[in-house]
């Protein structure tokens, strides 16, 4: 070989060409322990990098529209409870308010109260479902478990208050189906001190954690822009700094009388959702301690006998009674003719509701606006780009509920 | 009340391995002095007695221990995490009395270690189709072997005299100690990577290579952690009369008592080397592959390397990291804590005459001492594993490299220059002691009330412009 | 009440809106020309400040008295600085059953315009990635029309054959 011919920088094709990696595609789900529920995810992994995710839903789809549109409008209640399963109050009071809304009625201040108390006890209960689940994913097992003792709490005082422990499918259009029953404030101020302990509690052994604080800053951050862009409510929209709570917002029921404040964050990351979860438990004890003193007495439900099926004794005994109970069973309310967009404030962000009426007794049209929805469908963003690792707790922080998003 | 009755428990468990201990500890002396003795007399070999050593301390002690620790670990975990632990599985023997009344009690828990080995005996041995079948069967060995044979050196108890014999309560005593420990420590990665690779799984797979990554890094710290041992008591031996366990006796400073029951300070590793415990602890957890190291199970993301295994050959991988577990507590006992020595009154101890006169019984006794510590440390590595969150890939490789290393570096050179200038460690453990005490403070000393709030860093909505109305 | 943008969008795109209504609860509604759905979309996000993309989903008339067109598509959108929501309103034919896109303009429209034509049949042009969203990609229909039956059946489909299964590195499924 002529001397001129060497080249001392080595041939960069060959070196490349030993270097050529494929990125490795694998299914994430539908069953895997880090998908809440069913979702799919087909990632492509470079090493231990995303370089690309694909989120893929409808592996829990139950038809909830098309089942609303063939039932009267008292009997989508129980479908409302199978959305977010963790906070299954707000969504039946979140339906029941846009009925009302549509119908044109007000309903009785009690059952405001009632309203108020029992969303904001499934608000800590949704929330410490997500920040235990978080620490359980990753790893940090004890911190859910303080979390499951504090949801075993308030679970026992809605079972009181509903029946159920999860499909509570309480409230009826016009109200409450009953009243709180007796001795249950006491029971519910004590719960709340016990919450408060325990929310403490799981907050010392995470927040504290430098593991656990490492992993969630900085991690699953999304911009404000795509946040707003892919419709980001609640505390993930919050956690980018905006102010938008409904509660604050658009005040319904009693909320302009409760003194609460709402948390926001900076960064838009993990840590930040994670925290502001942890604030809006607070509020959440302190709002209901407020409503508990301030309920005032009187009826939980409208008197109006078109809308609202008449006391048994009435039914028993009397003709107007036995007429309203049948037509209201047999045919459901008459919801006039027309359409409402309607919005509550639910533990994952806007719980909309576009209903149409076409006059008869059932819905024309339910469209429900799940939270988790608009916000699973950024996930691909957060985490593009990322180690695979922070999947696990930007999916806990932005706590996606199967039934809700997949209706 | 309630923290009474769970502090009651772990005390509970501790007395029912403390009992179980001894009377194994001295069956091992007492047989190991007959069986040396009868080597002796018939066979005209010596050393037989290690053999009892061996079945005794490597089969039937460590592998007791390991199974006893799946349900302490189940029990104690439970009383950590606010609740009850296992307490279903019943026995239920068709005896007249007895058997009803064994059937409604839970015994604490204590039969699901039968159940669970029932469990994994008898389930179906799965294998993928498109898997390596050699490798894919020998990993669970390969995993599975290391961790027993570096118990070959921890001493487990003192030389005594039983049957006339010296007996020595550790399988062997080579003259590279630690070193065997390093080199066989390594071994154990290629178990988990290839239970990785040959799964034929993605999973697996990414299992198997976080392992292999984190292990290997792991190992560098692990080395050099402990050679600021190495140098401040000069030997690489664990046992014998010139290795660490004897030369940790000693007292740094004596307080008194002399001729009746001696106190003091005694030149324990932890005294004189508390960064290198906690660099050696941090490098070995991580190579236990327990949480907060788990990246390679990892159950909720990629769910591990042994995804594939089912059956007994997923409990061998299961029960590896609990001798792991009891391995890592017992070499770090035998460096750190003095091995089967109490801190002080061993030389009390000694001048007993029942003692001197039966060997069996002091040899019982203080490795009953030994074995309670290292049921001590594998409560430690417990509540450290079911409390901490899990460290990310990258994490685990910047704490590796970027604060072990430059740290147990740092620790090599203190540790030298301290031992050149005051060879009696007196020095060594000044700067020790007040390390403890940096660590202690720092840990101990509440929060300024500022980062208290930056904890919290959210900035209240109440603040900002209320938003114009509308609707 | 968003009167005061819908003022604001007529005044910018004069024939944008064919029609503009209040429904029971007072809120005012607009129903947008189709193709003029795009350009207001830009003209909302980009000057009047609704940022907040809140949904959208479909309606089918059929049923309806008024029922052609008959689709509808309807938008929600949210103004954080002034609190409030816009409605909008897209008619749809089905003999012509396309809606331009706007997820170029909002991204949360992907997923969502996905979902109702998965559920309505409805086709965005433009979109690019119009899979379905719940159902699987070989179901016959579209649910959410008045005129699929509550209990309809769909026909058993076939198994996708084996070598579509993508394999990764391993010992014996190498793609190399």
């Amino acid at each position: 070989m002529a001397q001129d011919d060497y080249d001392p920088t080595p041939d960069n094709d060959e070196l490349e060409a030993h270097l050529q990696t494929k990125n490795m595609v694998i299914n994430l789900g539908p069953s895997h322990p880090a998908m809440h529920g069913t979702v799919r995810m087909r990632v492509e992994l470079d090493g231990e990098i995303l370089a690309k995710v694909d989120t893929e839903i409808g592996f829990l789809h139950r038809g909830f529209q098309k089942s609303c549109e063939n039932v009267t409008w008292t009997q989508v209640l129980p479908y409302t409870d199978r959305l977010n399963y963790v906070s299954s109050l707000m969504n039946n009071f979140g339906y029941l308010n846009a009925v009302e809304k549509l119908i044109g009625i007000e309903i009785p201040e009690r059952a405001k109260y009632i309203r108020v108390i029992a969303s904001e006890l499934h608000r800590i209960h949704d929330h410490v479902t997500a920040t235990g689940a978080l620490g359980l994913e990753l790893g940090a097992f004890a911190a859910f478990l303080y979390g499951i003792e504090a949801r075993e709490l308030i679970t026992d005082r809605v079972t009181e208050l509903t029946g159920a422990r999860l499909t509570t499918n309480y409230g009826r259009i016009g109200g409450c189906n009953r009243d709180l029953p007796p001795g249950w404030i006491e029971k519910t101020i004590k719960t709340l001190d016990r919450c408060s302990e325990l929310i403490e509690e799981v907050g010392a052994l995470l927040t504290r954690n430098r593991i656990f604080t490492d992993r969630c800053r900085g991690t699953g951050v999304i911009s404000t822009e795509d946040a707003l862009d892919h419709g980001f409510t609640g505390p993930c929209l919050r956690a980018n700094g905006i102010n938008y709570d409904i509660r604050k917002a658009k005040p319904y029921w009693v909320y302009d009388r409760m003194k609460f404040e709402v948390p926001l964050g900076k960064n838009g990351d993990n840590l930040d959702r994670y925290l502001l979860r942890v604030e809006e438990m607070r509020q959440s004890i302190s709002i209901i301690r407020q409503a508990l003193e301030q309920i005032p007495d009187g009826p939980v439900i409208i008197d109006d006998w078109r809308i609202v099926l008449p006391p048994k004794q009435e039914v028993y005994s009397t003709i107007e009674g036995v007429m309203a109970h049948f037509k209201l069973i047999m045919e459901g309310i008459q919801v006039p003719v027309g359409e409402v967009y309607d919005s509550t404030e639910a533990a994952n962000g806007e719980l909309g509701w576009y209903l149409r009426s076409d006059g008869s007794g059932r819905p024309y049209k339910v469209h429900v606006r799940a939270p988790g929805f608009h916000i699973l469908s950024g996930v691909g963003k957060m985490v593009e780009g990322r180690m695979l690792a922070d999947l696990i707790p930007t999916f806990d922080t932005i706590n996606m509920i199967g039934g809700e998003v997949e209706q | 009340m309630r923290d009474l009755k769970r502090i009651g428990m772990v005390l509970g468990w501790f007395v029912v391995l403390g009992g179980v201990i001894f009377t194994l500890m001295a069956a091992a002396y007492i047989g190991a002095g007959y069986v040396e003795q009868f080597g002796l007399e018939k066979l005209q070999v010596r050393g037989v007695g290690s053999l009892v050593n061996m079945l005794i301390l490597m089969l039937a002690f460590v592998m007791v221990l390991a199974t006893l620790l799946t349900l302490a670990e189940r029990k104690w975990s439970a009383l950590m995490q606010d609740r009850i632990g296992p307490n279903r599985a019943r026995i239920d023997l068709p005896i007249p009395i007895i058997g009803p009344l064994l059937a409604k009690q839970s015994l604490a828990g204590a039969p699901h270690i039968l159940t669970d080995v029932f469990k994994m005996l008898t389930k179906e041995d799965f294998q993928p189709a498109a898997a390596n079948k050699f490798l894919f069967n020998l990993a669970p060995m390969l995993a599975f072997a290391p961790p027993f044979a570096l118990f070959a050196i921890i001493p487990a108890g003192p030389t005594v005299v039983v049957a006339g014999q010296k007996i020595m309560m550790t399988v062997s005593n080579p003259d590279f100690g630690l070193l065997y420990l390093f080199a066989i420590a390594s071994l154990a990665v290629y178990g988990t990577s290839l239970a990785g690779w040959a799964s034929n799984n993605k999973f697996a797979l990414l299992g198997g290579v976080r392992a292999a990554s984190q292990m290997i890094s792991y190992e560098v710290a692990l080395g050099l952690s402990l050679v600021g041992m190495m140098i401040a008591f000069g030997t690489v031996q664990l046992a014998g009369p010139t290795g660490m366990t004897e030369l940790q006796s000693h007292y740094l400073w004596r307080f008194g008592g002399e001729g009746g029951f001696d106190i003091g300070l005694p030149a324990w590793g932890i005294l004189l080397q508390p960064a290198g415990f906690i660099l050696f602890f941090t490098a070995a957890f991580a190579e236990t592959k327990r949480a907060p190291f788990d990246v390679p199970e990892g159950e909720s993301e990629i769910i591990g390397y042994f995804v594939e295994y089912s059956g007994m050959k997923f409990g061998l991988f299961m029960i590896s990291e609990f001798v792991e577990v009891v391995v890592l507590a017992a070499v770090l006992v035998a460096i750190f804590f003095g091995g089967w020595y109490l801190p002080f009154g061993n030389e009390y101890i000694a001048r007993i005459p029942v003692f001197a006169e039966h060997g069996w019984l002091m040899g019982a006794l203080y490795a009953t001492v030994f074995w309670t510590k290292v049921i001590a440390m594998c409560f430690v590595q417990l509540m450290i594993r079911w409390t901490f969150p899990r460290f990310r890939y990258d994490q685990i490789q910047t704490l590796g490299w970027k604060i072990l290393l430059p740290v147990g570096l740092l620790n090599v050179f203190v540790t030298g220059a301290l031992i050149l200038w005051d060879p009696s460690l007196r020095m060594l453990a000044i700067v020790g002691l007040l390390e403890i005490a940096i660590v202690a403070a720092l840990t101990l000393v509440p929060r300024p009330a500022e980062r208290k709030a930056a904890e919290t860093a959210l900035a209240h909505a109440h603040e900002a412009p209320a938003p114009a109305g509308g609707h | 009440m968003s009167t005061w943008a819908l003022d604001q969008i007529q005044q910018q795109l004069p024939d944008a809106l064919s029609q503009r209504y209040h429904d029971r609860t007072g809120a005012e509604w607009a129903v947008v020309r189709r193709e003029a759905i795009l350009a207001v979309a830009q003209a909302i996000k980009e000057q009047l400040g609704f940022k907040l993309f809140i949904s959208m989903d479909g309606v089918d008339r059929q049923q309806l008295p008024e029922n052609t067109p008959r689709f509808e598509v309807v938008y929600f959108f949210f103004n954080i600085e002034r609190n409030e929501h816009l409605r909008l309103k897209v008619l749809v034919p089905e003999d012509d059953c396309t809606c331009p896109t706007i997820r170029t303009v909002y991204q949360g429209a992907n997923w969502a315009e996905r979902l109702v034509w998965d559920f309505y049949g409805v086709h965005f042009t433009g979109h690019g990635d119009l899979r379905r969203m719940f159902l699987y990609e070989e179901f016959k229909g579209h649910p959410l029309r008045k005129d699929y039956a509550l209990r309809d059946r769909q026909p058993l489909i076939p198994e996708r054959p084996i070598k579509d299964i993508f394999r990764g590195p391993g010992t014996n499924g190498s793609t190399a």
